[in-house]
């Protein structure tokens, strides 16, 4: 099985250390169009879609492998593999940032550094836990997704009613990005928003920045702290960016965050404090 | 010129009033334009919304959270994104289901400046989609019916083939049992007439033979010749075409006045027992022949277990309210079963069991008829039989006799005098052997006999001058009438004549209706037997006149 076909991945840029660069939920590699080629004159950026999304291979698509985000991180770190990046950086946005930290923690020699955009370990508020969501609005979400009521899917009548063998078409007549398939969209969604990973937070020995949104619904300022504070020696940076997706709205501030963590980092590992 | 009412149309109406709603934001989302349609479509204030809250915040949970992640990002890839399906939170507290255009407004630098989003009301559409996939769900639970009656439809098939190959190989089988039966009948009757020919030679040598020494032969003849007889007759029950006297009779009874027969059948380590059901209904079957049958079976189970176990004889009622087994009973009927604990046996004996001569016991120690007789009775009888069988478990043969709405009756004993006076007698019979030997017997014992060979000779016997006391006839004999229509011509013409009938073939009496009137001798008979019959009979007529 070829990985780097599986993932669509894309490499370009020179440097000693890799920066892969992971999608969230909604989009694919194109999220990162605004931030990653700031840093390609100083790293060897990897680009790549989760498999269902954007152009990677939907053949190779296991519901049962992506049931949990385990098996998201699995590709990572088989990509990892496939390019040799060792103590490379992570950057992570959103369900991603999940994503890096259980790749990170099961083989710690590929990451040394994760940048975790507008992350969140668990949506559904719980156990005293502030999540953000109560668990009928998450139900809620997934019934409207289920039911093809939210987005483009629905909005072209054929796709409910067949058009089994090009669904991504009602997509492709408006959009040009983040294509996804509606099916594997949908199932992915459930593990997202079910997904509990707090336990791993405590486990991650890379160096961490947690980059806050304001007013971000996805990941409110709550979540982002939480992540900051149960991660041990993680940094944490509120930005002036509004909503969930910095590195489009904001690219610039991203940016500027992510460079001024790593040259601290590199000082760090060089010695100056 | 009065102005068109559309002219005095301004912008700030269509912007309003359009069919539409219409908003603007800035890139954060925050509302800073709307027009009274939107208001209207949600059941809203400007004042509530107009720079107070984004325009994600007016979208549902789940429209919030697309809006987030698939959205805003393509938004701002693309600049646009057309009729996107959200859910828009009325003040009223509903939600609405919406068309979204959202067009992003760029300054030369390509920084977005604010964006422009058409909301278009899709309460139809909604339903309409609702509609969509109920027909949907509607159409792949039809298909999953489809699919699953498809599977039925195989399973059916094989089921209906499987019965269809069955039903080919019972009728093959009861054709085979059928050939075979026409087959034993012709051998049996002509065997009968030999015996009856050794029986006459017997008795004659008897009568005529002075050295004493020759008893012992004799005796020993004459049980050869019973013996022979009662092959004879299991074969013509095999062959259906002994003649049955069927009657009304109660199982239980049967079995009680058997009880000593099988008790003998049995031996040491075998048990027997008995399940009858209470009630069980009247049947009409040959009692004799049921006797036979049912010893069959017990001998038959006792042999099958020569370590010792277990004989389950069972008795049951039965209704089959559409057509059953190969033979396809109908009706009421009682079952009688007989099982073993026996060694079984393999399919393919089970294939040849009814066959005559078939047998799977030692030479010398079973003739291969118990069953023949057993199905042989069981099918003149208008009943059925079952076997199963398993090798190493046992074998349980099951007689299934029609039901009668007659009551039984008990048989009267008949009582037959001792002193022989003669007489004359007209005897029809066309084997020579036969004839001859009758012929000689009675005239020893003082009557006068005369005989003819064919029915048109014993039809000008009887109307002749002489005088008959009886007519002894075979009732299949050659001639335009058999012995039965003699008979009855003879008693037309002389209603105080005696008649005996006798037959060892006896297909052709069986249903014949009016049988009861004569006297019945089954061949090969004893002539001490037919001659007690004879006394008997000219006697009941001369007893009047005395």
């Amino acid at each position: 099985m070829d990985v780097l076909a599986r993932n669509n991945v894309k490499v370009f840029g020179s440097g000693s250390r890799a920066m892969v660069f992971a999608h969230g939920y909604g989009c694919d590699q194109t999220m990162w169009r605004f931030v990653a080629p700031a840093f390609a004159e100083t790293h060897r950026i990897v680009l790549f879609d989760h498999v269902g999304c954007g152009a990677s291979d939907l053949e190779a698509y296991d519901a049962e492998k992506y049931g949990t985000l385990s098996g998201y991180a699995e590709d990572v770190l088989e990509i990892c593999a496939a390019l040799d990046i060792t103590d490379g950086i992570f950057v992570g946005h959103s369900v991603s940032a999940m994503i890096g930290i259980l790749a990170a923690n099961k083989d710690r020699t590929r990451f040394s550094d994760l940048v975790l955009v507008g992350p969140s370990p668990c949506y559904v508020n719980k156990d005293g836990y502030i999540g953000g969501f109560a668990q009928e609005d998450i139900d809620d979400l997934l019934e409207t997704l289920d039911d093809n009521y939210l987005g483009w899917s629905s909005a072209i009548a054929p796709v409910i009613m067949g058009n089994a063998d090009r669904p991504e078409l009602a997509q492709e007549l408006t959009n040009s990005f983040c294509r996804t398939d509606p099916e594997i969209s949908k199932h992915f969604a459930h593990v997202t928003f079910r997904a509990d990973n707090r336990a791993d937070l405590q486990n991650v020995t890379a160096r961490t920045l947690v980059l806050q949104c304001s007013e971000d619904v996805i990941a409110p300022y709550d979540v982002g702290e939480y992540v900051h504070r149960m991660i041990p020696r993680s940094r944490f940076v509120m930005m002036n960016a509004t909503g969930h997706c910095p590195n489009l709205s904001a690219p610039e501030e991203t940016i500027t965050a992510i460079r001024s963590f790593l040259m601290d980092q590199a000082a760090e590992t060089r010695g100056e404090t | 010129m009065k102005p068109e009412p559309f002219c005095d149309e301004t912008a700030e109406e269509l912007y309003e009033h359009a069919p539409c709603g219409y908003l603007t934001t800035l890139p954060d989302g925050l509302v800073v334009r709307v027009n009274k349609t939107f208001l209207s479509m949600l059941g809203r204030k400007q004042e509530d919304i107009l720079s107070k809250c984004r325009f994600q915040d007016l979208l549902s949970i789940g429209g919030r959270i697309y809006s987030e992640t698939h959205l805003m990002p393509l938004l701002r890839m693309q600049g646009f994104v057309r009729e996107v399906a959200l859910e828009l939170r009325c003040g009223t507290g509903g939600k609405l289901p919406v068309l979204v255009n959202i067009e992003e407004k760029r300054d030369s630098d390509g920084a977005p400046i604010c964006n422009r989003i058409t909301v278009f009301d899709a309460t139809d559409r909604r339903k309409y989609e609702r509609e969509l996939l109920e027909a949907r769900r509607k159409a792949e639970a039809m298909a999953a019916e489809l699919s699953q009656l498809n599977a039925t439809l195989e399973e059916r098939i094989e089921r209906e083939v499987a019965e269809r190959l069955q039903a080919e190989e019972a009728l093959r089988q009861s054709q085979k049992l059928e050939a075979l039966g026409q087959l034993t009948g012709g051998v049996a009757h002509d065997f009968n007439n030999l015996l009856q020919a050794l029986s006459g030679c017997l008795h004659m040598i008897e009568k005529k033979a002075a050295n004493e020494q020759i008893g012992p032969l004799l005796q020993a003849g004459r049980h050869a010749v019973e013996r022979g007889a009662k092959l004879t007759r299991q074969l013509l029950v095999f062959a259906r075409r002994q003649a049955l006297r069927p009657e009304a009779l109660d199982v239980r009874d049967s079995l009680l006045g058997m009880s000593n027969l099988l008790g003998h059948a049995m031996r040491q380590g075998v048990k027997f027992e008995t399940a009858l059901e209470p009630d069980l209904w009247p049947v009409k079957v040959d009692a004799t022949q049921l006797e036979v049958a049912l010893l069959n079976l017990t001998v038959n189970a006792r042999d099958a277990m020569p370590q010792g176990g277990r004989i389950v004889l069972k008795a049951r009622n039965l209704s089959f309210s559409s057509p059953e087994g190969p033979e396809k009973l109908l009706g009421d009927f009682v079952e009688i079963s007989v099982a073993d604990e026996g060694t079984g046996m393999s399919p393919e004996v089970l294939d040849r069991v009814f066959e005559p001569f078939f047998t799977t016991k030692e030479v010398g120690k079973g003739t291969g008829l118990g069953l023949s007789q057993v199905y042989g009775f069981a099918r003149q009888s208008q009943g059925g039989i079952r076997i199963e069988s398993a090798v190493g478990v046992g074998t349980t043969v099951s007689i299934l006799m029609p039901r009668t709405a007659e009551r039984p009756a008990a048989i009267a004993e008949t009582v037959l005098p001792d002193n022989i006076r003669g007489g004359t007698v007209l005897l029809l019979e066309d084997d020579p052997v036969v004839s001859a030997v009758t012929v000689s017997a009675l005239e020893s014992f003082g009557f006068v006999v005369t005989h003819a060979m064919t029915a048109e000779e014993a039809l000008a016997a009887l109307n002749s001058c002489a005088s008959f006391d009886l007519l002894l006839a075979d009732v299949i004999v050659p001639g335009s009438k058999n012995g039965l229509d003699i008979a009855r011509e003879a008693r037309r013409m002389k209603p105080n004549l005696s008649v005996i009938l006798v037959s060892g073939y006896n297909e052709a009496i069986t249903g014949m209706s009016d049988l009861e009137e004569f006297t019945f001798l089954e061949k090969p008979y004893r002539l001490e037997k037919l001659v007690k019959a004879i006394c008997e009979a000219i006697g009941e007529k001369a007893q009047p006149q005395e």
